[in-house]
């Protein structure tokens, strides 16, 4: 556009019309870099510890885990992400729901912002509150220690208010008409919600839920104040013995250590925690493809 | 469920009444069975739960802080001390690390945020905007611990000894602010790291708030003669300022609580930094080192607890504000930001 009259504009604008432009591509490439950048550096480090028995033993030697895998931290995160769920996706459904059906009343908007903040609180603050709330000995909590349901519920805390935010904006996604015509059918609210709205917004539930998992298997400031870490594979979910291995504790764990085999493994088990994160990234995004913009800020 | 139970009668004198009740609902509560009454109750108890959960976490950190409240008072700001072993604490250091760190973040992410997003929205090729911009969107799904591992592997040996020599050698010279031994770790690797993570959340709101610039004020522009840069950069740019600001906002609430990332390169010494080169301690980073150990101790742990609280509160200022800003461009559609591990 004003192409043809290019002639008649000035060197000055000209240059800077180009300019411009390239500058726009070179910073979104120095934007990107980092995802390129992080892949490679793990996998320079890491790929000489990776092979099948890295993620199928437990760590042992001395210093722990300079021998064997990390097994432990799969495991565990697998604990974690579970517990979390377990407590996330119920009650996050059911706020969504709440939010959807109640729209626009003061009320909703005010649970609207706190959800919305609460998907703003730092790390280390959940971690306070899971701390004083399931771990802490003394006082009020529950006194679970150090522990699995510690760690895990705390990470649950962080993910209902993205299973919220999402199930209530893939319910809003459902057209209105369907709603509608369920209750000119004479069916009731539940049996609406229940059979029309729920199942036609199900992918973006699906969505939300993944967005937490992937959240979760991140979070590694919380797990210091409620699990901490454990080299073994645990015999209970609370109490003394219920703490368990995480991966992303592992990396933080071997990557503080001054012992060069440690961070060779830290970098592996980046890879593997790399690999487990896009792979779920991708796949919500394949998912979602054609509504990719209303669950890509959440993540 | 049955549906004979309705009372049709009784709905519409309700709703003669009333009017319209509950404007804003998907369902009015008039037309409705006994049970489904009682559903609509157990859908609050959802909004209850968020409402519980938002106390739970402001009403622990105000009780579990309060002995520290109650002690040093506001002083706690400003004062520097933190002495466990003489139970004197102030948060200052701790507020200027955060503050450097995420101010060195926001420095390098904005104009980076910026050109991406009038990259993604204006200058890329429709097929090749949706490629990247989900390159950008992975960006921000990596975990926190796996950027602080880059950053200790990577960042930290290439600050130490290629950009911080550089740096004392060409700025330093004439300004002592960018002098320093080059350790590598520091608040200057804390800052790129951070930096790094928020570009994907600012360029994407920036992004979207391009993509809803109206249409007649970009063809306006080009009738003016103006360039296809100079309409992006002038005209667009500038309708999307509050959208900027808004993402700038959720940038620093973001910045502001990460910890991992931030911990493994800042090199954790509680000193206020005097250079850019410095390593310094930030909130986040202090509670996550230190929090299991002050617990023995109950001034200790409220001092920290109280350090949590002032990071709570920041974000929970910063977040309402950057919501309110997006609110009006988005029409509701934004998610926040969600505080980094």
């Amino acid at each position: 556009m004003g192409n043809e009259k290019k002639g008649s504009l000035s060197l000055f604008r000209r240059v800077r019309t180009v300019l411009l432009g390239f500058l726009t591509l070179a910073f979104f490439i120095v934007a990107v870099a980092p995802l390129l950048l992080i892949i490679w550096t793990a996998w320079d480090k890491g790929k000489s510890a990776l092979n099948w028995s890295f993620v199928s033993t437990l760590p042992t030697g001395f210093p722990v885990g300079s021998q064997g895998g990390i097994l432990n931290g799969i495991v565990g995160s697998i604990i974690l992400v579970i517990v979390a769920s377990s407590l996330s996706v119920p009650a996050g459904i059911w706020a969504g729901m709440y939010l959807w059906e109640e729209g626009t009343t003061p009320l909703a908007r005010l649970i609207r912002l706190l959800s919305d903040l609460l998907l703003g609180v730092p790390s280390v603050v959940w971690g306070v509150v899971g701390f004083y709330v399931f771990s802490t000995s003394t006082g009020y909590g529950l006194h679970w220690g150090f522990s699995a349901m510690a760690g895990g519920l705390t990470l649950g805390f962080i993910m209902i208010p993205i299973v919220t935010r999402v199930t209530e904006q893939a319910l809003r996604d459902v057209p209105l008409t369907f709603i509608e015509g369920s209750f000119a059918l004479g069916a009731s609210r539940w049996q609406t919600l229940k059979s029309i709205a729920i199942p036609s917004a199900m992918a973006g539930i699906g969505t939300g839920i993944l967005l937490g998992v992937l959240n979760v298997l991140g979070q590694t400031a919380p797990l210091i104040f409620t699990n901490y870490y454990n080299t073994g594979v645990p015999s209970s979910l609370v109490g003394s013995q219920g703490a368990v291995g995480d991966l992303a504790m592992q990396i933080f764990i071997y990557i503080h250590e001054p012992s060069e085999i440690l961070h060779t493994k830290a970098m592996a088990a980046s890879l593997v925690l790399l690999g487990i994160v896009l792979f779920i990234d991708i796949g919500i995004r394949l998912m979602t493809w054609g509504s990719r913009k209303l669950y890509a800020r959440v993540g | 469920m049955e549906v004979d139970n309705v009372v049709p009668l009784e709905g519409t004198k309700e709703k003669a009444r009333t009017g319209n009740a509950r404007p804003g609902r998907v369902s009015s509560n008039t037309f409705l069975s006994r049970s489904d009454r009682f559903f609509g109750w157990s859908l609050q108890g959802g909004g209850v739960f968020i409402l519980g959960l938002f106390s739970i976490v402001l009403l622990i950190c105000l009780i579990e802080s309060w002995p520290s409240i109650a002690k040093f008072g506001f002083s706690f700001l400003w004062t520097s001390t933190w002495n466990p072993a003489h139970g004197v604490f102030g948060a200052l250091t701790y507020l200027v690390g955060t503050f450097w760190v995420t101010g060195i973040a926001l420095f390098i992410s904005i104009p980076v945020a910026i050109f991406s997003a009038l990259f993604l929205s204006d200058y890329a090729p429709k097929w090749l905007s949706g490629i990247v911009s989900t390159l950008m969107e992975m960006l921000a799904g990596i975990p926190s611990i796996v950027f602080g591992a880059f950053g200790i592997t990577f960042m930290v040996p290439l600050l130490r000894d290629h950009f911080e020599p550089f740096l004392a050698n060409t700025l330093g010279k004439k300004w002592d602010f960018f002098n320093g031994d080059p350790m590598g770790y520091g608040i200057l690797a804390a800052g790129i790291v951070v930096g790094f993570m928020i570009v994907p959340l600012v360029a994407t709101v920036t992004r979207d708030s391009l993509l809803m610039v109206p249409h007649e004020m970009v063809e306006a522009s080009y009738a003016l003669g103006a360039t296809k840069a100079e309409t992006v950069f002038f005209v667009k740019l500038k309708a999307v300022v509050p959208g900027m600001v808004g993402s700038f906002i959720l940038g620093f609430g973001r910045a502001v609580g990460e910890t991992m990332a931030v911990l493994l390169v800042i090199g954790n010494q509680a000193s206020i930094p005097q250079t850019i080169q410095d390593v310094g301690y930030t909130i986040s980073s202090l509670l996550a080192n230190t929090f299991t150990y002050a617990v023995i101790d109950p001034l200790y742990a409220a001092a920290e607890v109280e350090l949590g609280l002032i990071l709570l509160l920041i974000t929970l200022v910063v977040n309402t504000l950057g919501r309110r800003l997006l609110m009006r461009l988005m029409g509701g559609r934004l998610a926040g930001s969600v505080g980094g591990g």
